[in-house]
């Protein structure tokens, strides 16, 4: 009898597991509402990376900052869906085409991964680009007890010797993967490309002496800057940088106006959402910005801020994207 | 060394303080808890609960989070010896030995013996943490890539001892761990493997549904499958059975003292952490204990040495993050970014501009290392009773976790799917007589071995003498050679004198 029991428990589970995943909730059917356009329940505010990251810092920022400042009368509630280098999170973005409710923690990375990394779909077929609100600016970084002291003497070092530098850095088929095909091709300083699992790892081998230059963003490495381990020599910015980075000259200052790369984040939501929640969210991105909340993360990590708002910020990815995609295309046919 | 013990007597009179203690106690039950629920760990524990430490004192918050990252080492076992369900990944070793140990009826001794290594290793690598944390930080730098790849080859020329009886099924369950570590996006050009079209597979199969699935799972389909009589409920248990006898110490402590060590020593090196350190040291304690060869069957050493070792890698991992403010592990690295929400700067100047923040945590640790050991010793009777429940009743309960818990990694029904299918998969295998231990083992060491090996040649184009560039590669060379022949000497000799 027992055996009976327990047998049939385990099926009803199975068969409740199994048909979990299918329902899904729809689009709800929104209230008439008068006026602009409001949320009515909670905010699935999904990060495409696993707890910890960037990504993931960003978007519990912006949800904390949004409740301490009552900007929105609904919760956000941070959902790490992590997998395939972000793919995971943007396919779901994907499924859930035009549901209000669903946003995405937006960073350029996995923009450029949608079009170089052999995804199915590019950025701009699962998410819309609602606002940007920050740029994550990218630098050099060399050891302070090595050779290399500035960008000159280390492009000039990579320049006559082709092959023998080695250049720290996260996964390839990313932004960081773009700096360095930049470097080749307009500096001319052919460096071996090390590739790491995350930008911080490639910091480590940099403290070690295991690689000769590592590619790192300020909230990276401003530990090692100020305690004088590290030397940022660089930035791929368009102008310098504040603080212990201001010595870092711009690759324009150096002749070479074609290096620029900034990486940036912001607010995406799914395809077709309406029209009433896209301009809700585009508006609620600048009143983000000027929370104290907000702005102590965005200096605590380095991060620039900046506003693009509905249209422009999409229109600003995909331009971006296609230069970025190019210029893979044009390395992968040699 | 000297001038140490004077901060650390310092850090432990800062402690003391109320809400501190309340930290290390809250940090210290929370992590035991989140240890032992399959599916959750360390990572995801300290990410929930760090947004709600920003407003705390740094020092508070940290003892908090810190508490509950080696928490977890002593929660994960539990669930690993009772329902053979690993409640985190470093607890896997765990579960080989101490499910048997269950089977055998000796749960509590089991458990014992899980609680006093975490302890004794936890103890050790506190210690060594104390006395010579930036040194052993300033050594563990020294590994690079070619370093690593020479280690965890090391390792695995030690894969053989796992097998088991029948060499050509452990072999098979090797391939198959390799075959599953091959999946996904790999490690060096960013290249799709094996992936079917499936986003969910593009980062390569998630561990945590994996070892659910095949633990956890693949049990259920054993126990509803199960004829005749409950054997579970027929065991009887006595607590006095949980006091291990000074024999059994006495065999243990080498033991708990090798592997704190080692745990430690891997702890320290870069992107190697709990997980890692119990892999590592299981097989290496198979390979030079008296009794390795019954390793797997249920005996106390095959649960001491994961257990002080994860325990060791949880307190050394914190040598690379307070030295130079770089992460040791993944948790670790979650912490890095909590310091900076606490408004500190992580980084080489931490130990000299903040000893009030870096001495009174290290002094935690000592506190928090014993409340642990209080709080899981008490719960030795109250968890026990899940060995005496029926199998009617378990069967159903255990689905339900591996349901929750694989959906919980990442929040995606792909991965219960994932994780039944494995459980059905290897239900077969285990009728088969295949082993799990060197599948696991070759999924996890091997891509490693990958990633470091495919490293050292990005840095040179190709050029394979990066792997005799110094005197730690030579060591690791020589060692491999040593281990490789070893077996064949000794059988050689053992032939010799019976020949004589």
């Amino acid at each position: 009898m027992k055996r009976i029991v327990s047998v049939s428990l385990c099926l009803l589970i199975g068969v409740f597991t199994v048909f979990a995943g299918g329902g899904s909730e729809g689009t709800s059917a929104v209230a008439a509402q008068s006026g602009p356009w409001q949320p009515a329940k909670d905010i699935e505010y999904v990060i495409p990376a696993s707890p910890g990251g960037g990504s993931d810092l960003w978007a519990r920022a912006c949800a904390n900052a949004i409740t301490a400042n009552k900007l929105s009368p609904v919760t956000w509630v941070p959902m790490n869906r992590a997998g395939g280098a972000s793919a995971v999170g943007y396919n779901y973005m994907l499924s859930q085409k035009g549901n209000d409710y669903v946003l995405l923690a937006g960073h350029s990375g996995a923009m450029v991964s949608s079009y170089v990394a052999g995804w199915q779909h590019k950025f701009e077929e699962m998410v819309e680009m609602l606002c940007i609100l920050a740029f994550d600016d990218v630098t050099l970084c060399t050891l302070a007890t090595g050779p290399y002291k500035d960008i000159r003497s280390l492009l000039k070092a990579a320049q006559d010797k082709p092959g023998t530098l080695r250049f720290g850095s996260d996964q390839r088929l990313n932004s960081s993967q773009y700096a360095y095909e930049m470097l080749k091709k307009y500096a001319k300083a052919d460096l071996n490309y090390v590739q790491y699992d995350s930008s911080g790892d490639a910091a480590t081998a940099l403290l070690g002496g295991h690689v000769d230059v590592a590619i790192l963003n300020p909230a990276e490495c401003i530990g090692q800057v100020n305690a004088g381990s590290f030397i940022p020599v660089a930035t791929f910015a368009t102008e310098r940088l504040g603080g212990k980075f201001a010595d870092a000259p711009t690759f324009a200052e150096i002749g070479y106006p074609q290096i620029v790369l900034r990486e940036f984040r912001g607010i995406s939501g799914t395809v077709g959402m309406s029209d009433g929640a896209r301009q809700y969210y585009a508006e609620l991105g600048k009143k983000l910005l000027e929370t104290n909340e907000f702005k102590q993360y965005l200096s605590t990590n380095n991060l620039t801020p900046t506003y693009m708002g509905l249209g422009e910020a999409q229109k600003y990815a995909t331009a971006e994207m296609e230069k970025i995609a190019a210029l893979f295309k044009e390395v992968t046919q040699k | 060394m000297f001038e140490n013990m004077g901060l650390l007597f310092w850090g432990f009179l800062s402690v003391f303080t109320f809400d501190n203690i309340i930290a290390c106690l809250f940090g210290s039950v929370a992590g035991i808890f989140i240890g032992a629920m399959p599916g959750i760990g360390a990572l995801t524990g300290v990410a929930v609960l760090l947004p709600l430490t920003f407003s705390m004192n740094p020092t508070t918050a940290i003892i908090m989070l810190a508490a509950l990252y080696y928490a977890t080492m002593y929660g994960g076992s539990i669930s690993a010896v009772l329902l053979n369900i690993p409640g985190d990944t470093p607890a896997i070793c765990t579960a080989l030995d101490g499910y048997k140990l269950t089977q055998k009826g000796v749960p509590g001794k089991a458990l014992t013996t899980c609680f006093m290594s975490s302890f004794l290793g936890g103890t050790i690598g506190i210690v060594i943490l104390t006395l010579s944390g930036s040194a052993l930080a300033r050594v563990g730098l020294k590994f690079g890539s070619p370093e690593l790849a020479l280690l965890i080859f090391l390792a695995m020329t030690s894969i053989g001892w796992l097998l088991g009886d029948d060499v050509v099924s452990g072999l098979l369950a090797t391939a198959l761990g390799l075959m599953f570590a091959t999946v996904g996006t790999d490690q060096a050009a960013g290249y799709l493997r094996f992936y079917f079209g499936l986003p969910n597979l593009m980062a390569g199969i998630s561990f945590v549904p994996l070892v659910i699935g095949m633990f956890g799972f693949s049990q259920v389909i054993e126990l509803i499958t199960q004829r005749g009589s409950d054997e579970r409920a027929k065991i009887k248990i006595k607590l006095r059975d949980m006091f291990l006898t000074w024999t059994e110490i006495k065999r243990l402590l080498p033991v708990q003292l090798r592997n704190g060590l080692m745990g430690t020593f891997v702890g320290v090196m870069p992107g190697a952490g709990g997980t890692s350190a119990s892999f590592i040291s299981y097989i290496f304690e198979r390979r030079i204990n008296k009794i390795g060869d019954k390793f797997g069957t249920g005996v106390i050493e095959g649960c001491a040495a994961p257990e002080s070792a994860n325990n060791a890698a949880a307190a050394g991992a914190f040598a690379p993050l307070l030295t130079f403010g770089i992460p040791g592990s993944s948790t670790t690295a979650l912490l890095l970014g909590g310091l900076m929400m606490w408004g500190l700067q992580p980084g080489p100047l931490l130990f000299t501009e903040k000893p009030d923040f870096v001495w009174p945590l290290i002094a935690s640790f000592y506190l928090g290392n014993i409340i642990c050991l209080i709080v899981c010793f008490a719960s030795i009777p109250l968890v026990m009773r899940a060995v005496s429940v029926s199998n009617a009743i378990l069967a159903p309960v255990i689905f339900a976790i591996c349901v929750v818990a694989a959906y919980t990694t990442n929040n995606s029904m792909f991965d219960v799917f994932f994780m039944m299918g494995v459980g059905g998969f290897s239900y077969f295998l285990r009728l088969s007589k295949v082993p799990a231990a060197p599948l696991l083992l070759a999924f996890v060491l091997s891509p490693m071995l990958e990633k470091y090996v495919r490293q050292s040649f990005d840095m040179t184009r190709g050029d394979p003498s990066i792997f005799i560039r110094n005197g730690i590669c030579w060591t690791f060379i020589v060692l491999i050679f040593i281990f490789c022949i070893s077996p064949l000497i000794v059988k050689r000799i053992k032939a010799a004198k019976k020949t004589s």
